[in-house]
């Protein structure tokens, strides 16, 4: 048996990173913070909320679905906002706006299936957990295993994907330099809805867990937004491990320094966990802006070895 | 090989060429002078379809490219080097030349890699190095490196000598030479410094605020007084009979 | 209607000198609007209570005794409207001091980076003033919220007249205010520097000192319609500032508008504010549908954005040309400086002639 606090931190800093990957994916490879991640998320969770609502069955096994319609949803916002606006050389701020317009659409739309699910079927749809469905293994819940799974496969897959595969080089340079890359033969609208389906199906299936760990709601995306851009800014955007770095990061200083303060404080300082993530952004951007993926750990330990300077043998 | 007829593009609303002709055969270096704004970038942007054709035709061994995307463009067997931001920069040198060679397949890219290496050798030293590491100089060698790695018929290259050491502009016009004479590439060549292109040209066009006021041999271009001492900057008497 | 538009007209100028004139896009609009809130929410009950002596074991827990101070500080302004007055002005000159100092707080570890990182910084610690004030009771009596004097209660039932008058009238300065600064020399500032970060910096301007400044400006404007805004409803709820209301709206109405374009935003708002105000007015006729009627407002509102941004990205009112000096100014100092230069020239030809 695991630590209960230890798996706890585990299981929430994979589950971080798994919603992050697919923010830090898109913005790596179109340089878009899409703001309409958290709707993303929220359609996952409600995918296999209406699933076993309706069909039954154990939630995981609609994963694959959750994926694939959070990934079309991605896509569509992709070919009517994101596209046309970035023909048009719109700044970031403007597709910032656009994310942001689309995530109201979505909230609204995912508020109106909750209410008429509610209405019309009685379900919890408002507020939902799935936890009582989960497996238990080697005395602990499912979830835990799964998120730190995916977690890892995600992390590979995309790693190699973006870094040893051709498909994976072009979708980095065409953040890099998009008209050098559809001049050297890149489709690169092609290119960006495969970068927008793989982000918006990373999110679909990162919705699918989150009822298993915590309240489903119409705003569970929504109101995790702060921390996703929290891990994604911490982990740092320019390497796709950055976001696992981010996820354990902020997600064991939440639940551990949460613990340790309550312990010594009282039970009071719990409800002011989610400032953590916010003290830690903030640390970051004053001191390693592009990251925790990017720092220069050699320097520093060198730094912390030899007193500032390195010593020369003469 | 490409052959331009009466084109009129622009950006959306804005005109910029009025009823330019080009043609540039195999083995031929066609140069595209004219001062600031006169539409070069435009002219080479509009072949490869960046820029809007309001009307006219441009066709390249007999294809049609007009309606055609870049990325389409590029697969006919035409290349460019863009005049600025000519390389990935993100990207290592490596996976710059397979960005660009990435219509090729593996055994296609790995054999033009080695190809495009022996042309350029300096690249080979830093294969692995982040490309926006490399000095001016050494971009522009892997930028006309890039343009090589699929093989093209025709290749288009926008100021690929501004602000380079003249040491390294004489290197490069050397490539573009041996481009011509050894592998019977056809070279559209934009550039600001006349002489040097003028001086390697088969071809000259001039362009004025979007009008093709000169096209046809260079040693002609230099022959109007009037045409080289207002558009040029050069003084005619001391460059006539430059290529006798 | 006109309480709200005016409190959204405030907000929205300020997100428009920060956004449309100096190109910082503040998704923290929120932060600065909860921190006027709080101080309507913590300094006039107990301003209050010291000027009229309330009884000061009930100020040993004031969350807990909010109703009886607030009833008792109620009905001593009723005949003392001076004293209401007074609180009302002092406590929104420390809502605006709260707003500027939220805003260089929450701006200072983003304010060298890139606009997008700015943003989703600011979006992030947005929520950091909601969750102490969610939590911690003696600042505004945690989740379910504190009352606030009725600074207004001396005009008994013309109150709502009287405090909408006051919104608008506040409104209007600000927007005025706003127009004022728009053609003058700071507004040209925060325009080149939106532009060209690099050209302006090269002409001597301090990029990061005057990003901060916009930011400053722009959240103590912010903050004054948070003060308003609470002083209005005589409520301060950690749970009614929402991001969704109080910076995604915003954004949406002044994108509407026209950014960089005061009169645009205006406009903006006073169309999303009555479109608003309409749906709720006709839910009724939409009780049939079996949700809630305000998920198709905020639908209506998101698409409407969706479409200005891909249609017409400029807004309803396009932004206009800098405005300088009047032309008889310009020309007067036009033939001051030709003279001058006449003389020098004269004056250096008879000493070459010598």
């Amino acid at each position: 048996m695991i630590d209960p606090i230890l798996m706890d931190a585990m299981t929430y800093s994979s589950l971080l990173g798994i919603m992050t990957f697919g923010l830090t994916f898109v913005r790596r490879t179109t340089g878009v913070w899409n703001i309409a991640h958290a709707g993303l998320v929220t359609i996952g969770a409600y995918v296999v909320f209406t699933c076993v609502s309706f069909l039954g069955g154990n939630p995981y096994i609609y994963f694959l679905l959750a994926f694939i319609l959070s990934a079309v949803v991605a896509v569509v916002e992709y070919l009517l906002i994101i596209e046309p606006l970035r023909r048009r050389k719109a700044s970031t701020t403007m597709l910032l706006v656009s994310t942001l317009a689309f995530d109201l659409v979505m909230l609204s739309i995912l508020n109106i299936y909750a209410d008429y699910l509610q209405n019309m079927f009685s379900l919890p749809s408002k507020n939902f957990l799935l936890r009582k469905l989960d497996f238990i293994l080697f005395d602990e819940p499912g979830i835990f295993w799964v998120s730190l799974s995916f977690l890892m496969i995600f992390l590979v897959v995309l790693y190699v994907i973006l870094n040893y595969t051709k498909i994976g080089i072009a979708l980095r340079s065409c953040v890099c330099n998009p008209m050098l890359a559809s001049v050297s033969g890149i489709n690169v609208m092609h290119t960006n809805l495969l970068s927008w389906f793989i982000s918006g199906g990373l999110a679909g299936v990162a919705g699918g867990l989150l009822p298993l760990w915590m309240q489903g709601k119409p705003v569970v995306g929504d109101s995790l937004l702060a921390l996703m851009f929290c891990v994604s800014i911490v982990g740092g955007v320019e390497e796709i491990y950055g976001t696992v770095l981010g996820g354990f990061l902020v997600g064991f200083t939440q639940i551990l320094v949460t613990s340790a303060l309550s312990i010594v404080l009282g039970a009071a300082v719990i409800p002011y966990k989610t400032l953590i993530p916010m003290a830690i952004l903030v640390l970051t951007l004053l001191f390693a802006p592009s990251g925790i993926a990017k720092v220069n750990w050699k320097k520093i330990l060198t730094i912390v070895k030899f007193g500032g300077a390195s010593k020369r043998k003469i | 090989m490409l052959s331009v007829n009466n084109l009129n593009s622009g950006y959306g609303k804005l005109h910029v060429l009025f009823g330019i002709n080009l043609e540039c055969d195999k083995s031929e270096i066609v140069s595209i002078i004219g001062p600031n704004g006169s539409g070069k970038t435009t002219f080479l942007n509009t072949i490869f379809g960046l820029a809007d054709i309001f009307s006219g035709s441009i066709t390249f061994n007999g294809l049609q490219l007009n309606d055609k995307l870049p990325h389409e463009i590029s697969k006919v067997g035409i290349s460019y080097l863009p005049q600025m931001n000519s390389i990935f920069a993100d990207l290592s040198v490596k996976e710059n030349l397979k960005m660009a060679g990435y219509i090729l397949n593996a055994k296609e890219l790995k054999d033009t890699v080695d190809e495009v290496i022996s042309i350029f050798p300096v690249l080979k030293t830093f294969l692995s190095r982040k490309a926006g590491t490399l000095s001016g100089g050494e971009r522009q060698m892997l930028a006309v490196a890039m343009t090589l790695m699929r093989r093209p018929r025709l290749i288009m290259l926008d100021e690929p000598l501004a602000g380079l050491a003249p040491v390294i502009c004489q290197k490069l016009i050397e490539k573009i030479v041996h481009l011509r004479d050894k592998l019977g590439v056809g070279v559209i060549l934009v550039e600001q410094n006349a002489k040097k292109t003028l001086e390697i040209s088969d071809k000259a066009c001039l362009i004025v605020s979007g009008r093709s006021i000169f096209s046809g041999k260079p040693d002609e271009l230099l022959e109007s007084e009037e045409l080289v001492e207002l558009y040029l900057g050069l003084k005619a008497k001391d460059h006539k009979g430059m290529f006798k | 209607m006109i309480a709200f538009f005016a409190i959204y007209l405030i907000i929205n100028l300020s997100l428009n000198l920060q956004l449309g004139y100096a190109g910082i896009p503040n998704f923290g609009l929120v932060l600065a609007f909860t921190g006027g809130a709080y101080t309507v929410g913590w300094l006039p009950i107990r301003l209050c209570m010291w000027v009229f002596n309330i009884d000061s074991e009930l100020g040993a827990d004031i969350a807990k005794n909010n109703v009886i101070i607030v009833s008792q500080i109620n009905s001593h302004i009723q005949t003392q409207p001076l004293i209401g007055l007074a609180v009302f002005i002092l406590t929104l000159i420390a809502a605006v001091a709260v707003g500027g100092l939220l805003g260089f707080v929450s701006a200072y570890p983003a304010i060298r980076l890139r606009t997008d990182y700015l943003a989703i910084t600011l979006l992030a610690l947005g929520e950091v003033l909601s969750i102490i004030g969610q939590n911690y009771d003696p600042l505004v009596g945690g989740v379910i919220g504190i009352l606030a004097p009725d600074v207004w209660g001396w005009s008994g039932g013309s109150r709502f007249a009287v405090v909408s008058l006051v919104l608008f009238l506040a409104a209007i300065g600000t927007l005025l205010t706003l127009d004022l600064i728009a053609r003058s020399p700071i507004s040209r500032t925060f325009r080149a520097i939106r532009d060209n970060e690099v050209a302006a910096s090269s002409m001597g301007k301090d990029v990061t000192k005057v990003r901060m400044e916009a930011l400053v400006i722009g959240s103590m404007i912010c903050s004054l319609a948070g003060a308003l805004c609470a002083f209005y409803t005589c409520y301060v709820g950690p749970a009614a500032y929402g991001r969704l209301e109080w910076t995604f709206l915003p954004w949406l109405m002044v994108i509407f508008g026209g950014l960089g374009n005061n009169f645009g935003v205006a406009l903006g708002t006073f169309i999303f504010v009555a479109l608003q105000k309409l749906i709720v007015f006709y839910k009724s006729s939409f009780a049939f549908l079996p949700f809630d009627v305000v998920w198709l407002e905020y639908l209506l509102l998101g698409s409407i954005i969706l479409v200005i941004l891909v249609f017409r990205p400029s807004g309803l009112m396009k932004e206009k040309q800098s405005r300088t000096m009047p032309k008889t100014r310009l020309e007067e100092i036009a033939a001051k400086v030709l003279a001058k230069s006449s003389k020098e020239s004269r004056a250096s030809n008879a000493k070459k002639n010598r």
